[in-house]
């Protein structure tokens, strides 16, 4: 089982999230309730008065795995800005923009 | 009930019911997931007990269901029959529309050597309204209608207004054969003096499997996930409130439109999980 996912899993069961973050891993909705049903089977999660809710081995599980979950490479979780980029002008060319443009 | 705990619980259903043999692209399934995450803690309990009874028919299915309706029928009903005629249930106004009723009687005259108790009989399939007036049925011939699912049986009735206008085609001799059909049209129908050959009969998704007060509430629930769905009210628990629960190649307009209406939340559109692409 992928821990990542797992982590990602009990994160969205005990703070009641979305489970959208585990289909931005590229996982199909098929895949994320056999996920569900694994941790289910593995006992990290479980049932009390028919509420899901973590297991002992679940809130440990996810305590020491939520750390490494968290994007540190900015190149991971920041897109990239194209609409915005500009192409440089040629060294050679003066630039003398509309004196009612200046907003500085 | 969270969101992840309808998903799993719906996958268990799928899994029982072997339904990713048909939903090999995981449609039905994304679409109940989508569903799930868009409705009330509340409302996902219903939609999964509904699910729970949930009949689905797939296309492939139809050639071994209709030879089982029609070898429903014990021999001895058979024993001075000549002649069978074939017609498809369908509504004067809908004569030159493709409908399931042509498809079926084409698998009848493709397998009729699988109908094994129809061995001495001879079937003659009838196209138009025009030759139904006009047979004249013997009392060694019987006239069979088909489809796939009779929901509220109101194209049956439309149906037996045309038929009705030919005196030889008298109700003992006429047979009603379908896949599935609702419970309450099928008592209707042997009321009417027609027998009835099928292989599955579907109850009120609500009405027969709740008490009266539980009825009410349910109905109720129904109705709020329904102010979701544009364009339901008129088919709301179904066309004439038939509450249906059955998906065939396509879904009938008596299945509950939760089922196969697009739901609206904040703006979005999303697809049903038996979505009639027709309903765009």
């Amino acid at each position: 089982m992928n821990e990542n996912n797992l982590t990602l899993l009990l994160n969205v069961i005990k703070n009641k999230g979305n489970i959208m973050v585990l289909s931005r891993q590229q996982l199909s909705f098929r895949q994320i309730a056999e996920l569900t049903e694994q941790a289910v089977i593995d006992g990290y999660i479980g049932y009390t008065d028919n509420k899901i809710i973590l297991t002992d081995l679940g809130e440990s599980f996810l305590a020491s795995h939520l750390d490494t979950t968290k994007k540190r490479n900015k190149a991971e979780w920041i897109e990239l800005d194209f609409k915005n980029k500009i192409k440089p002008f040629p060294k050679n060319e003066v630039f003398l923009p509309n004196r009612s443009e200046f907003s500085f | 009930m969270e969101a992840v705990e309808a998903i799993m619980e719906v996958n268990r259903i799928f899994k029982a019911r072997n339904w990713f043999a048909k939903d090999t692209q995981e449609l039905a399934f994304n679409g109940f997931c989508r569903l799930f995450m868009s409705l009330e803690s509340h409302q996902r309990g219903l939609i999964l007990d509904l699910t729970d009874n949930y009949h689905w028919i797939s296309h492939g299915e139809y050639q071994d269901k209709i030879i089982e309706a029609m070898q429903a029928i014990s021999t001895d009903q058979l024993l001075d029959v000549k002649k069978i005629y074939f017609f498809p249930i369908i509504k004067p106004d809908d004569e030159n529309k493709i409908k399931s009723g042509d498809h079926l009687l084409y698998i009848i005259k493709a397998f009729k050597h699988l109908m094994t108790k129809y061995a001495n009989v001879r079937f003659e399939f009838i196209k138009t309204f025009d030759l139904l007036h006009k047979i004249q049925l013997d009392v060694n011939e019987r006239l069979y209608l088909i489809d796939d699912y009779i929901g509220s049986g109101e194209t049956f009735d439309f149906c037996m207004l045309e038929v009705a206008k030919n005196p030889t085609l008298i109700s003992s001799f006429i047979k009603v054969v379908c896949i599935a059909i609702q419970e309450e049209t099928q008592i209707n129908l042997v009321m009417d003096g027609y027998a009835v050959l099928k292989t599955l009969v579907v109850k009120k998704g609500i009405t027969d499997f709740n008490e009266a007060s539980e009825t009410i509430l349910k109905k109720e629930l129904m109705r709020e996930i329904e102010r979701h769905i544009p364009g339901s009210k008129s088919v709301s628990l179904g066309y004439n409130e038939t509450e249906a629960l059955i998906t065939m190649a396509r879904t009938p307009d008596n299945t509950f439109p939760v089922f196969w209406k697009k739901f609206k939340k904040e703006g979005k559109y999303f697809d049903a999980p038996f979505s009639r692409f027709d309903e765009i």
